[in-house]
């Protein structure tokens, strides 16, 4: 598998508007890699704020929420299309999306999203994992492939749901995605932290048996536990120590200087906030006990 | 399993979790938690295209409870209408009046107050057309 195109580029942030000048005073500080959601701006029109992040030096990777590549639909061209031309417009090395669907029924062509009669859910939702799954799973990811400029990175979601008909738990499906059609693994720790309490299983043993070797970027954020031990990625709130070690552990396994780390945080984006928050990632990632 | 028959499975399992059902087979407690993910997803995007809903007493039990009876028939905002025009506790102004409109658009009423400052005080069906009536 070739190295990650975004290796060695350390701790980000996710770009948001309101951090937009945080970023930037960052990347002039440093740091060097950002993402931004795609769904969120037009390549054709980029905020001049994101303009002025590139500016700073920074690498900043379009992530999709959208495609819904595990859902039974045919992947949509035009949703690709765009994602693949906002990786032109920030001259990104990489895109990268879910392991999830999004929604029930198909859009006929031409009509408008919107308004079809298609159950958009908002929510990324996990799909059984079968042979049956993966292999269409596989034939949209392949499809997307081929049209997209650059390379593709696929996310491991919060999972809430099991599925009855599943066979293979998420390391097995995830390692069985990437040999099959090369794209790399967007690991979030965060995720799989929550996938565990909430269906059960052990992070720490399934983040070794995942497919690390296609890791292109790894995903940090904050998040509570409730009552009942289920955590909740939720973006909105401080990291949890359980998810800081995990990330410890991931740049154990995969060196100082691999996968670079990035912090998503969707509300409360306030820049004293972030920054600190990114403080925590980067003494989590200074913390890994890698040989010299 | 083909491509078609996996697309069935898929909405099926979607529609009965949108309800706030248990999709036959699967484990109680990890669909209600989906469940709940996917109320807490629809809430918030209907106050995403409506902050004002924001001023309802107990909007999120009023919303869920009307949301599990009802699927999402189109974009966000069509859901915000279609809640307003269902549900049947007190609401606060503009929405109040948003409410009175619609039932009168949807021919569940023939007349209706619209209390919203620069509206027509009146908004009545008749002969298969709604008016709006009064000083602007």
């Amino acid at each position: 598998m070739p190295r990650s195109p975004v290796a060695g580029l350390g701790v980000g942030a996710g770009w948001r508007p309101t951090i937009a000048d945080e970023l930037v005073a960052q990347g002039r500080a440093g740091m060097r890699f950002s993402e931004v959601v795609a769904e969120n701006v037009l390549p054709s029109r980029l905020p001049s704020s994101l303009v002025s992040a590139l500016e700073s030096g920074l690498t900043v990777v379009p992530h999709g929420v959208t495609l819904g590549l595990a859902g039974a639909q045919h992947p949509d061209p035009e949703r690709v299309a765009l994602l693949g031309d906002l990786a032109v417009a920030l001259g990104a090395p990489l895109v990268s999306e879910h392991v999830a669907f999004v929604r029930g029924g198909e859009a006929p062509a031409g009509t408008d999203p919107l308004h079809a009669d298609v159950m958009e859910v908002g929510h990324l939702v996990p799909a059984a994992r079968t042979a049956d799954s993966l292999a269409v799973l596989v034939d949209n990811v392949r499809a997307t492939q081929a049209l997209l400029p650059v390379p593709l990175a696929l996310e491991n979601i919060a999972a809430t749901l099991a599925w009855p008909e599943t066979s293979m738990d998420e390391p097995e499906f995830l390692t069985a995605l990437t040999e099959a059609t090369g794209c790399f693994f967007l690991l979030d720790v965060a995720n799989l932290h929550a996938t565990c309490t909430a269906l059960g299983g052990d992070p720490c043993e399934q983040l070794e048996r995942m497919p690390l070797d296609h890791v292109a970027y790894i995903h940090v954020a904050g998040g509570f536990t409730d009552s009942e031990g289920v955590y909740w990625d939720t973006h909105a709130h401080d990291m949890t120590d359980a998810v800081l070690d995990l990330l410890t552990h991931v740049v154990e396994l995969l060196g100082p200087h691999g996968p670079p780390v990035l912090l998503e945080r969707d509300s409360d984006v306030e820049p004293a906030i972030v920054r600190a928050e990114l403080t925590r990632v980067r003494r989590a990632v200074d913390n890994a006990r890698v040989p010299t | 399993m083909s491509r078609q028959d996996l697309a069935q499975r898929q909405e099926q399992v979607l529609q009965a979790l949108l309800r706030g059902a248990v999709p036959d087979g699967f484990d109680a407690r990890s669909a209600a938690m989906t469940i709940r993910v996917l109320r807490t997803k629809r809430r918030s995007e209907a106050i995403d295209a409506v902050p004002a809903l924001r001023t309802i007493p107990d909007f999120a039990a009023r919303f869920d409870d009307w949301a599990g009876g009802h699927p999402r028939r189109g974009c966000p905002h069509d859901d915000v209408v279609d809640f307003l025009a269902g549900d049947a506790g007190a609401l606060p102004e503009p929405l109040a009046s948003i409410r009175a409109v619609e039932r009168v658009y949807r021919g569940d009423c023939r007349w209706a107050r619209d209390r919203r400052a620069g509206h027509p005080g009146w908004v009545v069906a008749l002969g298969g057309r709604v008016w709006h009536l009064g000083p602007r």
